[in-house]
């Protein structure tokens, strides 16, 4: 599913990522960890396409096609999704129209018909029901108000209306009470599928109880330094990220 | 005397004999006016970013032929209005409503209307000011328009809409009289759609008695090359409400200026527009509310957002006199520009003589964020895409001022189509 190769990308002259490599396959759940300033966001954002972001070495492929042929339009309309650690708010933009007009533009990517507003909204009812939340976020302008949880869940509304093939969800526990954190967790479980592979690109353990990763990778400074299974994420929640050479403690 | 006044004083007189009462003396005391004033230049503050080089040339218009305008027409009628068809300034009632038989409304075109009363409400708007000029030249040139007459608590649901269309080369004045009796309500709207007049000048004179009520919404989104210059002139006496809409789209130049006196306690004056600009279009917005008495409240918000080297100006004036304590008065004035090369000129003033008032005022200049964009892009949707929701996003709450549902639907959608048009947010 994706393959990254030796990925150096700086931020402005600020060399970020310093030689990443990492492979993905369908079924599988990764998790990214590492202390602030490590490059996680600057992993997704590069990878979803932001601008402001230079690749200036390496290769990542996706699907067998090289991403960074693709524009970021063109790589959200391919399955690729990003979820933001800050979801942006959109005023006067509705929810419920913002949504289809995306849903749409994957749709008609993907060779589907685009829905109408009542198909789309019996497509959103299931999707809404399946997660266990309601739909009043998306009758309002996109995140415009919206608490950090709620933010966080119209992410995963999103997700599941969107139905990617590669998650890249950035900081997506962060800000979340119990509830919301469970309820997230949930969502991002029902996207597992064999088809289906997930990057929880995170600072904390905590997610990880929720959403069980098959791989735990540990960032720092700009490179991949460990890789493990579930049980290293217990390790750096007891240790910290010290043993890797981090001032702070997670 | 002006150098302009002797050109104008030719089309003045050759004009005179197809106009309505064409040798009234009231039309040549109208000119006279204008012709002391002259045309405003672009060293007055009011005037300062709308040119007028278009009034310079050759304005006498052809007629034209109203049937082959049928379908134009047909295109921009509001369902359930009450229609009335302006073709190069003159009614044209084969394409209109019939305008009999609504209770508590009495409304007849200008040029059929003409008593006493209308002439001299004609003849004294504007006054000796010099910015008025246009409307000294419209009372002198005036071809047509409508005199509405709303009955003393009559509610009139129908929307009344008036549509106007223009003569490529002519100078075409229009005014219109509405006089909201105590207790009324109505809803005006007047639509210049394909009004591809040389020069539509329009003047509008308001009166809305006590506890009466006007929604007033103005499309202008004339044809590529038009100028559309137009004024509307109110009164608000006491507990009456005003919410005035303009949708300033189309056209080489869009000037929009109100004039409004509060003139009663507890009444309301709400203001609220759109600019819309691409090429060199110029979109002008001129206010000015003056609260003469207590109590009282008025809201202005105005967006424009601005593309390639089109211009858009905001010059809205609040005035609070000596008595009128207790005023809370709302100005806001919103751009955002999607070129380097596009520009915004915003120009709030508050002139407080009241102690104890509520005034507040601020204008914004920015373009579209990179954020935002980013955001919808990694949702799939492609650039221009993701702009043109942005775009209508940033508009979106100005639309709340128009308080039928259908009607804000409908300039929703005009704006829309407009925002949707070839070459369009294609300047970053």
């Amino acid at each position: 599913m994706l393959e990254i190769q030796n990925l150096h990308a700086t931020v402005g002259d600020k060399p970020i990522l310093k030689g990443i490599n990492l492979s993905v396959k369908g079924g599988e759940v990764h998790a990214i960890m590492g202390p602030n300033g490590a490059g996680k966001s600057t992993l997704g954002n590069v990878l979803a396409g932001r601008e402001g972001y230079n690749v200036t070495d390496g290769s990542v492929s996706y699907q067998g096609k090289d991403l960074f042929e693709l524009e970021a339009d063109e790589r959200a309309r391919d399955g690729l999704f990003l979820g933001f650690q800050y979801p942006v708010e959109l005023p006067g933009v509705n929810g419920m129209t913002f949504l289809r007009m995306a849903n749409n533009a994957v749709r008609e990517h993907r060779g589907e018909e685009a829905l109408d507003g009542m198909d789309f909204l019996k497509l959103l009812k299931g999707k809404i029901a399946d997660l266990d939340m309601d739909d009043a976020l998306l009758k309002r302008s996109v995140n415009v108000g919206f608490s950090g949880g709620e933010k966080k869940r119209n992410e995963i509304i999103q997700m599941a209306v969107l139905d990617p093939h590669l998650m890249i969800l950035d900081e997506t526990d962060s800000g979340l009470d119990i509830d919301a954190l469970k309820l997230v967790s949930a969502g991002i479980n029902l996207m597992r599928g064999p088809e289906k592979a997930i990057v929880l690109v995170t600072h904390y353990q905590r997610l990880l109880d929720y959403v069980k990763p098959d791989f735990v990778h540990v960032l720092r400074d700009g490179q991949i330094v460990d890789s493990g299974g579930p049980e290293l994420a217990q390790k750096l929640e007891k240790e910290g990220y010290a043993a890797y050479g981090a001032d702070e403690a997670a | 005397m002006n150098a302009e006044t002797p050109l104008f004083a030719e089309q003045f007189e050759a004009a005179r004999p197809a106009l309505p009462d064409g040798n009234a003396s009231w039309r040549q005391l109208a000119f006279d006016r204008f012709a002391a004033l002259g045309l405003p230049s672009q060293q007055r503050e009011a005037w300062r970013y709308t040119s007028l080089a278009a009034l310079r040339g050759e304005l006498t218009g052809q007629a034209l032929d109203s049937a082959a305008l049928a379908e134009t027409v047909a295109a921009q009628k509001i369902d359930g209005a009450l229609h009335l068809v302006f073709v190069a300034g003159q009614f044209v009632p084969e394409l209109s409503s019939a305008l009999e038989g609504i209770d508590g409304l009495s409304i007849g075109n200008l040029a059929d209307s003409l008593d006493d009363t209308t002439v001299d409400q004609i003849v004294l708007a504007g006054g000796e000011n010099p910015d008025e000029a246009l409307v000294a030249l419209n009372g002198a040139l005036v071809s047509d328009g409508v005199v509405v007459e709303v009955a003393e608590g009559a509610s009139i649901t129908q929307p009344i809409q008036l549509i106007y269309l223009g003569n490529p080369t002519g100078l075409v004045n229009i005014r219109n009289i509405v006089r909201m009796q105590p207790g009324s309500r109505a809803t005006l709207v007047e639509t210049a759609q394909d009004a591809n007049a040389a020069v539509l000048n329009v003047v509008n004179q308001v009166t809305v008695a006590a506890e009466a009520r006007l929604d007033h919404l103005r499309v202008m989104d004339d044809g590529a090359g038009a100028n559309h210059i137009a004024q509307t002139r109110l009164t608000l006496a006491e507990k009456s409400h005003y919410e005035g809409f303009a949708l300033l789209a189309g056209g080489a130049i869009a000037r929009y200026e109100v004039q409004a006196v509060i003139e009663g306690e507890q009444a309301h004056c709400g203001l609220a527009g759109i600019g819309l600009g691409t090429g060199k279009d110029v979109r002008d917005v001129i206010t000015h509310v003056d609260h003469a008495v207590p109590n009282c409240t008025s809201d202005q918000t105005f967006k424009n957002v601005m593309d390639d080297h089109a211009s858009s100006v905001f010059q809205g004036k609040v005035t609070v006199r000596q008595d009128a304590q207790h005023t809370d008065a709302i100005q806001s004035n919103q751009n955002m520009l999607l070129a380097r090369t596009a520009t915004a000129n915003a120009k709030p003033e508050l002139v407080i003589f009241a102690d104890d008032v509520k005034c507040a005022h601020g204008a914004t200049v920015g373009e579209l964020d990179a954020d935002q964009l980013f955001y919808l892009q990694a949702r799939g949707l492609n650039e221009q895409t993701a702009r043109q929701l942005l775009i209508e996003g940033f508009i979106a709450d100005v639309f709340e001022a128009i308080g039928d549902e259908a009607l804000r639907n409908h300039l929703r959608g005009l704006a829309s189509t407009w925002l949707h048009g070839d070459g369009w947010g294609d300047h970053a």
